[in-house]
C-alpha cells in the first residue's frame, strides 16, 4: 500500500519536471529536441529490419533463388543494419555532446543559486539537506539528469512504437500468441517486481552495513592508528569486532541469495517456457500449412521483439518516475525562495553613523533569541570592540550589520535610515569582515584579494604590507602570481593559520570599505587608520591576550555582549 | 606507447598466484567457475542448435508430435542450462548468483588479512615514503568488484566463459566456412587494436584533462559549500567564481568532444567491418543452400553462430587487456606485500620487568628517519633509573618524541643499542616488548567503539569494567561520562552509530591517560599530555602525578620547562642530542640553555600574568 501511494506521488511530478527542464532546455539549445526525435524513431524502427528481411531471404531461398533478388536483399539488409548502427553511433555521440553540455548547465545554475540565495537559508540543516539532494538530482548521472530523462523518454517512446508494429505483425497471423506472450511477460514482470520490492530493503541495509564495514576496512587502516594499535595492541579487538561484520553480511547476502535463487529460476522458466511455446506453437502452424517456413522465422523474431518492447514500457515508465523523483529535488530547491528583504537605495561609500535599534533576533527554526532588544550607537569614524564568551552573540551581531540576517525584531539604521531600503549588493561595498571562519581560494594570492578585477599592483602589496604580510610576501617568488594552496599548482603554497589569516586580512583592507569588521583578529595588530569604523570581535576569556595591539591615538570603545 | 616499467610479477605468475589465493580463501569458487564456465557456453549453443532442429523438421514436411518433442526438449534444456548459469552467478549488471556472493567474501577476506598484516607490520614501515607510496597503489587491489584478486577472479570466469563458446561455434561452422571465421577472427583482431588504440589516446586527452578536473570539481563544491558562503557574499565573488567555473567547463567540454569523437570515428569503423562480415556470411551461406550444399535450417544456425562467435571472440581479445591491467593491480599488490612481510620474533622480556620495572640504558644511539638525511638523534648515550620520573623538555624538533619512539621500539636505532637491564631491547619479541608500555601520544586517536573499549581497547566481553571506572576517576574524566546516557558503554565518533560522542581536546587526552593507565604497564610515556587541558585540569594532573605514576618508570615530555619541575630529574635535547640534565633547580643554577629557555618563557608570562603561551 505504502508503495503504490509513492508511486502515484512520483507520477504526479512528471510533468512539472519535464516542463521544467526541457523549458530550460529548450531556451538553450533546440537541435536537441530535433535529435532526439529522430534517435526515438530510428530506435522504435530498428528491430523491424531483422523481422522482415531475413524472412524474404528465406522465402526466396525456399522458393525460387532468384540470384538477383537474393543479392538485392542481402545488400538492403546489411546497409540497412549499418545506417542503423552508424545513426546509434551518431545518436551516442549527439547524447554524450549533450550531456557534458546540459550537466555543466544545470551545475551551472546550481552553483549560482547556492551563491546567490539568502543567507539565512545556508545556514538552514534542512537546505543543506536539500542542496545535496539537488545536487544529485539535477546533475549526477546515476540520479537524474536531463540525459537520463531523455535517456528513458527515448527508450520509452521507441518501446511503444516497436510494441505497436510488432503488435500488428504478430496480431495479424496469430492472435492467440500474442495472448500467449502478454501472459508470460505479465507473470515475469509480477515476479520481478516481487523480487525488487525485498531487494530495496536489502540494499539499503547492505549500504548501512557496508557504511559500517568500510570504517574496519578502510578507515582504521589509517596508518594515524598505527601507534596506538601497536603499542595497546588493539588488533584482537578490531579484528574480533570486524569479523561480526563480515559474518553478517555473509549471512544477509546469503539469505537474499536463496530468494533471489528462487526469483531466477522462476523467470529462467518462464522464458524457456515462452521459447517453448513460441517454436511449439508456430511449428505446428508451418506443420498445418498455416503459416510459411519464412514467416514461422519472422514470427519468432517479432515476438521475441513484441515481449521485449512490452516489458521495456512498463520498465522504462517505472524508471522515469523514479529519475523525476530525484531530479525533482533540483526543481523544488532551484525554486527556494529567497525572503531577505533588498530595498532600491543605493548606498554611499561614506562615513555613516549606524544604529541598532532595540535589535532582536532568534535564528530560524531557534527557541530562543541568540540577541535580545540590543542597541546601541556607533559613531562614524569610531572603533568599537565587542567582547563576550562564546556563544554570547557577537558574531551574530556582525551578521546582522553585513545583512546576511534580517533581524527579528527592531531595526538597523545607517543615517537613520533602515538598512533593508538599500540595495543588499550597493549596502555590502560599505563593509570589509575579516570573519573568523574567513576562506581562502585556491587561487592565485592577487585573485583572493582582488577577484577578477584588474587593479594596481602597488594596491594590493599595500594592503598586504598592511595586514602584516610583507615580511613573507618578500620570501614568495611568484609574488601576486604565488597560488593559494597545492590544489592546482604544485609550487602554490599551504600557509600556516597566521598567514592565511593575513592574507584574508588584506583582502578586506583592500576593499577599503567605510565599515571593518574583524572577527577574533590576531594579537598585536596595529589598527589601520583611514578605517572609518572598526568592529572587532573578541572572546572574553581571551581578552588580556588579545589587547595587547596598539590602537593608534584613537581610544577604543567597549561594548560586552 | 611509452615504456612500461618493468613489472616484478607476469601476468602468468599473477595468474598462478591468484588460483592458489581463491584455493586458500574459498576452495569450492573454483569448482563454481567450472560449471558456470559450461553452463554458460552450453547455454549460449542451445539457441543456436534447437532452432536448427525444428527448421529441419518443418521443412522436410514435419511431423507434429516431432516438433512438439524438439520444441518442449528446447525449453527445458533452455530452462537447465540458463537456470545453472543464473543461479551461479546471475545476469545483468550486478550479478548477484551463489557464486557471486563468494567472490565479493572472496575479496573481503583478502582485504582483511592485508589489513591486518598492515596493523603488525613494524610501525617504522608507516612512516617511510617508499612503503607509504606502495602502500597507496596496493590498495586499489581492493577497490571493488572489478578490481584487484576479484577483479581478475571474476575476469578469468568471464574469459573461461567466452572460450568454451568459441569451440562450440567453431566447432559448428569450421566444415563449411572455415573462412568466414577467419574473415570475423580478423575483424575481431582490427576492431580490437583499434579500440586500445583508441583507449590510449582518449587516456591521453583524460591525463591533460585531470588538472582542469581537479579544478571543475573544486569549484562545484566550492559553489555549493555553504562555508564560503560569507566571504562569496562580502566580497562579491560570486561572478568571479561562476567564471571561472565556466572556463574551466568549457575546456572540459572541448576536451571531451574529442574524445566523443574518436568513439565515433571507432564505432563506425566497427559498424562497417560488421556489416563486411555480415554481407559475406549471408551471401556464402545463401551460395551454399542454392547450391544445395546445406538447408535452410542450417542457414540460420551458421549465421546465429557467426554472431556468437564473434561476442565471444571479443570478449576474449578484450579480456586480455583487461586482464593485463588487472594483473598490473596486483603486480603492485604484491610488491608492496614483499615489503612488509617480516614478521617479528624474538623472545619474551623477563615476567621480573613487568612486575618491577627495569632500568634502561641508551648507549651511542643515533637515528635518522627513513628519507631524511638529517641525524635526529645523535650518539645520544643516557640512563634512566629504575622507577624514576624523568621529564624531557626542548624545542621542537629537538629530538623528544624520537627518542620516546625509539625506547617504545616503534623505531629501530641505525647505530648503538637500547638496554633493558643490560638486555638489548631488540632481542626482545616486539609485541611482549610493547606491552612494558602505556603511553599517551600528543595526536589521541579513538575508535568507533565505546568509550569503555577505547580506555581498556580490547573487546568489551574482555574488558575489565571496574577498572576502567577506576581509571576514568584517576583520570579526572568522571565527569564527562556522567553527563553521558549510557555512561562508559556510549559509543565513541559517528563512523558506526549516529549517537556516538565526539570529545574535546581536553577530554581527549583525559581519556587516553585512563588508556594508558589501564594498562597497568612499568614505564609510563605522557607527550604532552596537558596541551589541550584546561588550567585546573593540568594542576590537577600534576598534583596527582606522584600517584598516577606509583611504582613505576614515568617519562614526560614537555616543551613548557615550568611544567617539569615535579619531576626527579629533567633532561633537556638539543640539536638531536642530549645538552644538559639534572633537577630544575641545578639546572637553573648551570646557567645553561635550560636557565636561558626558562627565563625567556618566565617573562612571558610576568608581562601576560592570565594569559596562556603561545
Amino acid at each position: 500500500m505504502d508503495n503504490e501511494v509513492k508511486i502515484s506521488k512520483q507520477f504526479k511530478n512528471i510533468f512539472p519536471c519535464l516542463r521544467y527542464f526541457y523549458g530550460i532546455a529548450w531556451k538553450r539549445d533546440k537541435s536537441y529536441f530535433l535529435s532526439t526525435i529522430l534517435e526515438i524513431i530510428v530506435k522504435g524502427f530498428t528491430p523491424f529490419i531483422n523481422i522482415f528481411i531475413p524472412k524474404l531471404i528465406i522465402d526466396q531461398l525456399l522458393g525460387e533463388r532468384d540470384v538477383n533478388i537474393l543479392a538485392l536483399l542481402i545488400s538492403v539488409l546489411v546497409l540497412l543494419n549499418l545506417a542503423a548502427a552508424g545513426a546509434n553511433n551518431l545518436f551516442t555521440f549527439l547524447n554524450d555532446k549533450y550531456r557534458v553540455k546540459f550537466d555543466n548547465l544545470f551545475y551551472e545554475m546550481l552553483g549560482e543559486k547556492c551563491m546567490r540565495m539568502d543567507f539565512a537559508h545556508t545556514e538552514n540543516a534542512e537546505i543543506l539537506a536539500r542542496r545535496q539532494k539537488a545536487e544529485r538530482g539535477g546533475t549526477d548521472n546515476t540520479y537524474g539528469t536531463l540525459y537520463v530523462m531523455t535517456g528513458v523518454i527515448t527508450a520509452l517512446i521507441s518501446a511503444v512504437i516497436t510494441f505497436a508494429g510488432t503488435l500488428y505483425v504478430v496480431g495479424r497471423l496469430s492472435p492467440l500468441l500474442l495472448a500467449i506472450l502478454v501472459a508470460i511477460t505479465i507473470i515475469n514482470m509480477v515476479v520481478v517486481s516481487n523480487l525488487s520490492k525485498g531487494s530495496v530493503q536489502f540494499y539499503k541495509d547492505l549500504i548501512e552495513l557496508n557504511r559500517k564495514f568500510g570504517y574496519y576496512n578502510w578507515n582504521l587502516k589509517d596508518f594515524k592508528y598505527g601507534k596506538d594499535i601497536r603499542t595497546y595492541n588493539a588488533v584482537p579487538m578490531i579484528t574480533e569486532h570486524s569479523d561480526y561484520y563480515v559474518n553478517t553480511e555473509w549471512y544477509m547476502q546469503r539469505k537474499f541469495n536463496r530468494k533471489q535463487n528462487r526469483f531466477t529460476t522462476a523467470t529462467t522458466f518462464l522464458n524457456s517456457a515462452q521459447q517453448a511455446l513460441l517454436y511449439g506453437y508456430l511449428g505446428i502452424q508451418v506443420v498445418r500449412r498455416a503459416i510459411t517456413v519464412g514467416e514461422f522465422q519472422m514470427l519468432i523474431t517479432a515476438a521475441v521483439s513484441f515481449a521485449t518492447s512490452l516489458r521495456n514500457i512498463v520498465e522504462n515508465f517505472i524508471a522515469l518516475a523514479r529519475t523525476v523523483e530525484f531530479m525533482n529535488e533540483y526543481r523544488l530547491f532551484m525554486q527556494i525562495e529567497d525572503t531577505a528583504r533588498s530595498g532600491t537605495k543605493k548606498a554611499e561609500k561614506i562615513k555613516h553613523t549606524i544604529e541598532f535599534r532595540n535589535v532582536s533576533f532568534k535564528y530560524p527554526g531557534a527557541e530562543n533569541y541568540s540577541l535580545r532588544k540590543v542597541s546601541i550607537k556607533i559613531e562614524a569614524g569610531s572603533k568599537l570592540s565587542v567582547v563576550g564568551q562564546n556563544g554570547a552573540g557577537k558574531t551574530t551581531f556582525i551578521k546582522l550589520l553585513c545583512r546576511l540576517y534580517d533581524p527579528t525584531e527592531g531595526e538597523i539604521l545607517i543615517d537613520g535610515i533602515n538598512v533593508l531600503e538599500y540595495d543588499i549588493d550597493s549596502y555590502r561595498e560599505l563593509l570589509s569582515v575579516v570573519f573568523q571562519d574567513y576562506k581562502l581560494f585556491a587561487f592565485t594570492l592577487r585573485e583572493n584579494i582582488v577577484g577578477e578585477k584588474v587593479v594596481n599592483k602597488g594596491d594590493i602589496i599595500s594592503a598586504l604590507d598592511k595586514a602584516g604580510f610583507s615580511e613573507r610576501y618578500e620570501k614568495l617568488e611568484a609574488g601576486l602570481n604565488t597560488s593559494v594552496y597545492k590544489s592546482f599548482d604544485k609550487n602554490g603554497i599551504e600557509f600556516s593559520g597566521g598567514e592565511s589569516q593575513k592574507i584574508a586580512l588584506a583582502r578586506a583592507i583592500y576593499k577599503n570599505a567605510p565599515v571593518t569588521v574583524l572577527d577574533e583578529p590576531p594579537p598585536r595588530l596595529t589598527l589601520w587608520r583611514n578605517t572609518i569604523f572598526t568592529i572587532v570581535l573578541t572572546n572574553l576569556s581571551a581578552i588580556k591576550r588579545r589587547f595587547i595591539f596598539r590602537t593608534g591615538s584613537q581610544a577604543v570603545n567597549f561594548a560586552i555582549i | 606507447m611509452a615504456a612500461k616499467p618493468k613489472l616484478k610479477y607476469s601476468l602468468a605468475q599473477n595468474f598462478v598466484w591468484m588460483l592458489k589465493s581463491i584455493r586458500e580463501f574459498d576452495r569450492t569458487l573454483l569448482t563454481w567457475i567450472a560449471m558456470n564456465g559450461v553452463s554458460t557456453a552450453l547455454g549460449n549453443m542451445v539457441p543456436i542448435v534447437f532452432p536448427k532442429l525444428i527448421i529441419d523438421e518443418l521443412t522436410i514436411g514435419g511431423r507434429t508430435e516431432r516438433v512438439i518433442f524438439l520444441a518442449i526438449l528446447f525449453g527445458v534444456m533452455l530452462f537447465i542450462t540458463n537456470g545453472i548459469t543464473g543461479i551461479s552467478y546471475g545476469f545483468g549488471a550486478i550479478p548477484s548468483g551463489s557464486m557471486s556472493i563468494r567472490f565479493i567474501a572472496l575479496r573481503i577476506k583478502f582485504h582483511q588479512r592485508q589489513n591486518l598484516k598492515s596493523m603488525t607490520m613494524d610501525f617504522e614501515n608507516l612512516e617511510n615514503p617508499e612503503i607509504l607510496d606502495k602502500h597507496a597503489k596496493a590498495e586499489r587491489a581492493f577497490y571493488g568488484n572489478y578490481s584487484g584478486l576479484e577483479g581478475m577472479s571474476r575476469q578469468v570466469l568471464t574469459m573461461f566463459r567466452s572460450l568454451l563458446t568459441l569451440i562450440g561455434t567453431i566447432s559448428v561452422v569450421i566444415v563449411t566456412g572455415y573462412w568466414l571465421l577467419l574473415i570475423a577472427a580478423v575483424i575481431v583482431t582490427i576492431t580490437s587494436i583499434m579500440s586500445d588504440r583508441a583507449r590510449i589516446k582518449t587516456k591521453q586527452i583524460q591525463d591533460e584533462l585531470a588538472p582542469n578536473n581537479r579544478k571543475i570539481e573544486y569549484l562545484q563544491n566550492m559553489t555549493t559549500d555553504f562555508t564560503y558562503g560569507k566571504d562569496i557574499r562580502i566580497f562579491g565573488f560570486k561572478n568571479f567564481i561562476l567564471g571561472k567555473f565556466k572556463e574551466a567547463k568549457e575546456t572540459d567540454f572541448s576536451g571531451s568532444k574529442k574524445i566523443f569523437k574518436i568513439e565515433l570515428f571507432n564505432s563506425n569503423i566497427g559498424a562497417v567491418l560488421t556489416g563486411i562480415q555480415e554481407a559475406a556470411v549471408y551471401a556464402w551461406m545463401c551460395y551454399k543452400v542454392i547450391a544445395g550444399a546445406i538447408n535452410i535450417g542450417s542457414f540460420l544456425m551458421y549465421v546465429a553462430s557467426m554472431a556468437t562467435f564473434s561476442a565471444a571472440m571479443k570478449e576474449i581479445v578484450q579480456g586480455f587487456v583487461d586482464l593485463q591491467q588487472q594483473s598490473a593491480v596486483i603486480n603492485d599488490y604484491r610488491e608492496y606485500d614483499d615489503l612488509i612481510d617480516t614478521p617479528p620474533t624474538g623472545a619474551k622480556p623477563p615476567e621480573s620487568i613487568r612486575d618491577k620495572g627495569a632500568e634502561i640504558e641508551f648507549e651511542n644511539v643515533s637515528f635518522k628517519y627513513p628519507g631524511s638525511e638529517q641525524y635526529a638523534l645523535k650518539n645520544v648515550s643516557f640512563k634512566i633509573n629504575l622507577r624514576e620520573k624523568l621529564a624531557i623538555v626542548g624545542l621542537n624538533g629537538a629530538g623528544k618524541s624520537t627518542f620516546v619512539k625509539l625506547l617504545m621500539r616503534l623505531y629501530k636505532p641505525e647505530s648503538g643499542r637500547i638496554l633493558m637491564n643490560g638486555t638489548d631491547v631488540q632481542t626482545y619479541s616486539r609485541d611482549e616488548y610493547y606491552k612494558l608500555f602505556g603511553a599517551v601520544f600528543q595526536e589521541i586517536y579513538t575508535f568507533a567503539f565505546s568509550v569503555a573499549e577505547n580506555i581498556s581497547l580490547e573487546k568489551y566481553d574482555k574488558t575489565n569494567m571496574q577498572r576502567v571506572k577506576e581509571t576514568i576517576e584517576l583520570a579526572g574524566l568522571q565527569d564527562k561520562i556522567a553527563t553521558l546516557k549510557k555512561g562508559i558503554d556510549t559509543p565513541m565518533m559517528k563512523n558506526l552509530d549516529l549517537e556516538g560522542v565526539e570529545f574535546s581536546g581536553g577530554e581527549m587526552q583525559k581519556l587516553a591517560l585512563a588508556r594508558a593507565l589501564y594498562k597497568d604497564a612499568p614505564f609510563i610515556v605522557l607527550d604532552e599530555p596537558t596541551a589541550a587541558l584546561d588550567a585546573l585540569a593540568e594542576e590537577r594532573l600534576y598534583l596527582n602525578f606522584d600517584e598516577l605514576c606509583k611504582g613505576k618508570t614515568a617519562i614526560y615530555i614537555s616543551h613548557r620547562l615550568a611544567s617539569t619541575q615535579f619531576c626527579d630529574r629533567i633532561v633537556l635535547f638539543d640539536q638531536g642530542g642530549i645538552a644538559e640534565c639534572g633537577t630544575h633547580t641545578q639546572l637553573l643554577a648551570g646557567g645553561g640553555k635550560y636557565a636561558e629557555l626558562f627565563n625567556i618563557q618566565a617573562q612571558y608570562y610576568r608581562d601576560n600574568p592570565e594569559s596562556e603561551a603561545i
